[in-house]
């Protein structure tokens, strides 16, 4: 079995193994639950709204940073595979894509994209 | 199904020996608190924070009609099995759980009635502590039932809307899909971006929430934009004299009280409070030692060198420090003064035990921390903890009172002022806009809130004997006042 | 880099022995802090872990108004396949590695990226107020740890010039396939804790952020009622503890294999070798539960990309200079 094959059965044998034991549970307490049970709890009151809302996601500014990071994440997977080979080369051109990210960092550190309350 | 019967049976019975699931629905009556935290002590069982993982519900003291309904839904919530049990602890100053008072009485038959608990245990931590885990082995062994739910299994709401479907309606709701309408949008506080606002109502179980406690948040993603409160579920009508009896503090106000009891009542307190706080910010080992050291009987010198040896700690790992640091500031002379612990945090050098003899005679000076946030007060309740038990430790037979204004643990109590938990319920819809979640729950911990404690009212206006000096002199004033 | 059934049933049983230890630990720790004495009551200890379970699968898996019924029910069960592959990606012993791919470095980033989706699917789907403020948390928290989890990685993979596991833990163990390997700071084979300082504390912190353990259990946590289990319970809240135990396990065998030398010690099997400091690292997380308070969510994505994000990059450059220097 190749790795790949392993990792793709650890997968498939976590996901079945726990779905099985959620439905395991039901076979020993049915579940049957009642109208007053499914309130949503909130300690004691029952809610006005549904919770689901179009949530004000503060942080999407830190998100497209993390994009940025991500693509740069893509080119340090291989570029660590061959650096021994390569030499000064490669260290100094990562060095130089590595430091306009992180101006990116600083810039958006600044602009206060990182906090939000 | 045999094999299903036989499995269930020895699941149960593996089950029966785990710590009992124990979620508390607490009541009013001044020593509920402290009751809970001890029976939270005991190891067979564990306060759990969300009904869905309980076993027992545990309604504890008298009834407030304002908690019977949510004390109801959360029952239903409970996931099954369920059992309910109703404790009385004895009431403080008036031995073991003795008759309850006859308005009190209808309220109880209307809980036993709605909630029908499996039992009721009037007693100490102990005997509840057996009547939960006898309930709790009960129920997984598959002796017991599981209580029914109380309400009735109908849907909030039907799914209704404007169209023939039941579809559409006004804006963003489209009706009440499921029983319930959507969010409308409004605008956010600070930059004004229009999208949804959301209405949560924590009610007076949320165990984040100081207990008791009723809070209505508007939320904007994860920041609270707007704060009510709805009515205090522990109004006074009928309990004025009765929620400060057994109170040492108010004691102290009509006659002499042992400084020794004082001080150690004022550290217990202090102790209970750290532990909500430390739970609250996941530090529930840290907490339960703090619990330990609240109610432990070992002497007095001990407990405060514990109690410095954990403020140590807990500033040495800056965890606690970096999550309470600059929330909460609460500053200012005339928002804070009289507000105990919250005032000295803010740096005032105000303790109305300086200005007694026999504390002066131990030596004591206010210990003043300043910052004013919620670290600052942190800081300054485990100092005063500390500073309480040494206190403690040196007393004797002092004794402090009849005085006319005690510091209690909150703050000032004097006779016709409001308690230190209704100012600082006051200043709760102006505190809490603008914070995020978790460091809202952070200032409001902070604070030390107690519903049922501003409830109470203002302080009665004394003894009997007050009420006579009172008169006395408010006939010597006026006949010279005649005089002259 | 192959491995026959045997060795992924020894993965099952790797993990399977980690979460109990977990458990175990949680318990033994709670004891210790509390100061109500370790000593006593062993029995009650180790068999607390399976009273739980037995608890939790005699309860009624309860259901709020209108959730996400198969996202709901997806989030525990990937959350547990996720940690599987991150564990299968290490291999447990020499040359007995069940998913120790080529690219294994590449496959548990992968993997632990994949458990932002599974946190927040539990949170939301449950349509209820705390879990969905938790769920949205824990994707701030999730792209904030993601990058220095990433970096420390690549560091590591510099001196084994590969992105396997099994090659990293031999370019600790100095034994390189391709003959003498680099030597480093006149080593040939050290610990990258030793040689690379700074990687095992952010390794640490990106650890207890992705199985948000301890200071980093933001949506789970206690100012939430429970956050994403608030509404969970019975067999369904079982899985879940489950899964995020075993995603403990399977970062702190990463964790061992990048940082301790995995398998490599004196005279004992490998295997133990790989356990014994999978549990160090496992003990390590779980007691900073017990002493660290929760860390604000804002104050903890400030400090991940100002701080940790750029000693991460520190690391891998001061990794590679030392390479370069020491080249032959």
């Amino acid at each position: 079995m190749t790795a790949l094959a392993g990792a793709f059965t650890l997968l498939a044998g976590g996901l079945v193994a726990l779905s099985i034991l959620r439905y395991v549970g039901d076979l020993l307490t049915p579940p049957g639950t009642t109208a007053p049970q499914r309130v949503p709890f909130a300690g004691g009151r029952p809610p006005e709204v549904h919770a689901w809302n179009r949530y004000h996601v503060r942080y999407y500014s830190m998100a497209l940073l993390f994009l940025a990071f991500d693509m740069e994440m893509v080119f340090m997977y291989p570029w660590a595979v061959v650096f021994v080979q390569e030499g000064m080369k490669a260290f100094v051109e990562m060095l130089m894509f590595i430091t306009i990210l992180v101006l990116g960092i600083l810039y958006a550190w600044r602009e206060g994209a990182l906090e939000w309350a | 199904m045999g094999l299903r019967g036989s499995a269930r049976r020895t699941l149960g019975r593996l089950a029966a020996g785990a710590p009992a699931r124990v979620f508390p629905l607490p009541g009013r009556g001044g020593g509920v608190g402290e009751a809970l935290d001890r029976l939270s002590l005991d190891p067979r069982l564990r306060l759990v924070p969300s009904p869905r993982s309980a076993n027992v519900l545990l309604a504890v003291g008298r009834p407030a009609s304002r908690l019977l309904r949510p004390a109801v839904r959360v029952h239903d919530q409970a996931s099954r099995p369920r059992a309910t049990v109703w404790w009385l602890p004895p009431e403080e100053g008036s031995g073991e759980g003795g008759d309850l008072p006859r308005e009190v009485d209808r309220l109880a038959r209307r809980l036993v009635r709605l909630l029908g608990p499996a039992e009721v245990v009037r007693g100490g931590p102990q005997e509840a502590a057996e009547a939960v885990v006898r309930l709790h082995r009960e129920l997984l062994s598959g002796a017991r039932e599981s209580e029914p739910e109380v309400l009735p299994d109908e849907e909030p709401n039907p799914w209704r809307g404007v169209g023939p479907h039941g579809q559409g309606g006004e804006g963003m709701m489209g009706g009440t899909p499921y029983g319930r309408p959507m969010a409308m949008t409004g605008a956010d506080l600070r930059d004004g971006l229009q999208l949804d606002r959301l209405p949560v109502r924590l009610g007076p179980f949320f165990p984040p929430l100081p207990p008791g406690l009723a809070l209505d948040l508007e939320l904007q993603g994860d920041l609270v934009q707007e704060v009510t409160l709805p009515p205090n579920p522990f109004d006074r009508w009928a309990f004025q004299e009765d929620g400060w009896r057994g109170d040492p503090f108010a004691a102290a106000l009509s006659e002499p009280v042992p400084v020794e009891e004082l001080e150690r009542a004022r550290a217990r307190h202090h102790l209970r409070w750290l532990a909500r706080t430390l739970r609250l910010h996941d530090l529930s080992a840290l907490a339960e030692r703090s619990l330990r050291l609240a109610f432990s009987a070992a002497p007095d010198r001990e407990r405060e060198e514990a109690v410095r040896r954990l403020e140590k700690l807990l500033r040495r790992t800056r965890a606690l420090r970096w999550a309470t640091r600059g929330l909460g500031c609460l500053e200012g002379e005339d928002e804070v003064s009289g507000l105990g612990p919250v005032a000295r945090a803010a740096g005032l050098e105000e303790d109305a035990r300086a200005d007694d003899p026999a504390y002066r005679e131990l030596g004591f000076e206010p210990v003043v921390t300043g910052g004013g946030d919620a670290w600052a007060r942190l800081l300054q309740r485990m100092r005063e903890a500390a500073l309480s038990l040494e206190l403690a430790a040196r007393a004797g037979d002092r004794t402090i009172g009849p005085v006319e204004r005690v510091e209690g643990p909150r703050g000032v109590l004097a006779p016709g002022q409001p308690p230190p938990s209704a100012r600082l319920l006051e200043r709760v819809p102006e505190l809490l806009p603008g914070l995020e979640w978790g460091d809202a729950l952070t200032v409001l911990a902070s604070l030390d809130l107690d519903p049922e404690e501003a409830g109470r009212g203002p302080l009665p206006e004394g003894s009997e004997r007050t009420r006579q000096e009172q008169g006395g002199r408010d006939e010597a004033g006026s006949t010279g006042e005649a005089a002259a | 880099m192959t491995g026959g059934l045997l060795d992924g049933l020894a993965v099952v049983l790797f993990v399977a022995g980690g979460i109990y230890a977990a458990a175990v630990l949680d318990r033994l720790f709670g004891r210790l802090v509390t100061r109500r004495g370790a000593g006593a009551d062993w029995g009650t200890l180790l068999a607390a872990p399976f009273r739980e379970a037995a608890l939790l699968l005699s309860q009624q898996r309860t259901r709020t108004e209108r959730p996400d019924f198969e996202a709901w029910a997806l989030a525990p069960a990937l959350l547990a396949g996720l940690a599987m592959v991150a564990a299968g990606s290490v291999p447990l012993s020499p040359g007995h590695g069940f998913a120790d791919s080529q690219g294994g470095i590449v496959l548990f980033g992968a993997a632990m990226a994949l458990v932002m989706v599974c946190v927040f699917l539990h949170g939301w789907s449950s349509n209820s107020v705390p879990g969905m403020v938790g769920g949205y948390r824990f994707i701030a928290q999730a792209l904030s740890f993601e990058m220095p989890l990433a970096l420390v990685l690549i560091g590591v993979a510099l001196p084994a010039e590969s992105l396997a596991f099994g090659d990293v833990i031999r370019s600790q163990a100095g034994e390189l396939a391709g003959g003498g390997g680099t030597r480093y700071l006149g080593q040939v084979g050290l610990w990258n804790l030793l040689r690379q300082p700074l990687g095992l504390p952010l390794y640490l912190v990106a650890a207890l952020g992705v199985s948000f353990q301890g200071p980093l259990r933001i949506p789970d946590g206690a100012d939430l009622a429970g956050g994403t289990r608030s509404e969970v319970s019975g067999a369904a809240l079982l899985s879940w503890r489950l899964a995020r135990a075993a995603v403990l396990v399977a970062v702190s065998a990463v964790g061992a294999a990048s940082f301790l030398g995995g398998w490599s010690g004196p005279w004992l099997p490998g295997a133990f070798w790989t356990a014994v400091k999978t549990l160090l690292l496992l003990a390590l997380m779980v007691a900073s539960g017990h002493l660290l308070a929760r860390l604000r969510l804002e104050r903890f994505v400030v400090v991940s990309w100002a701080v940790l994000i750029p000693l991460a990059l520190v690391d891998v450059f001061v990794a590679g200079i030392t390479l370069l220097v020491e080249a032959p």
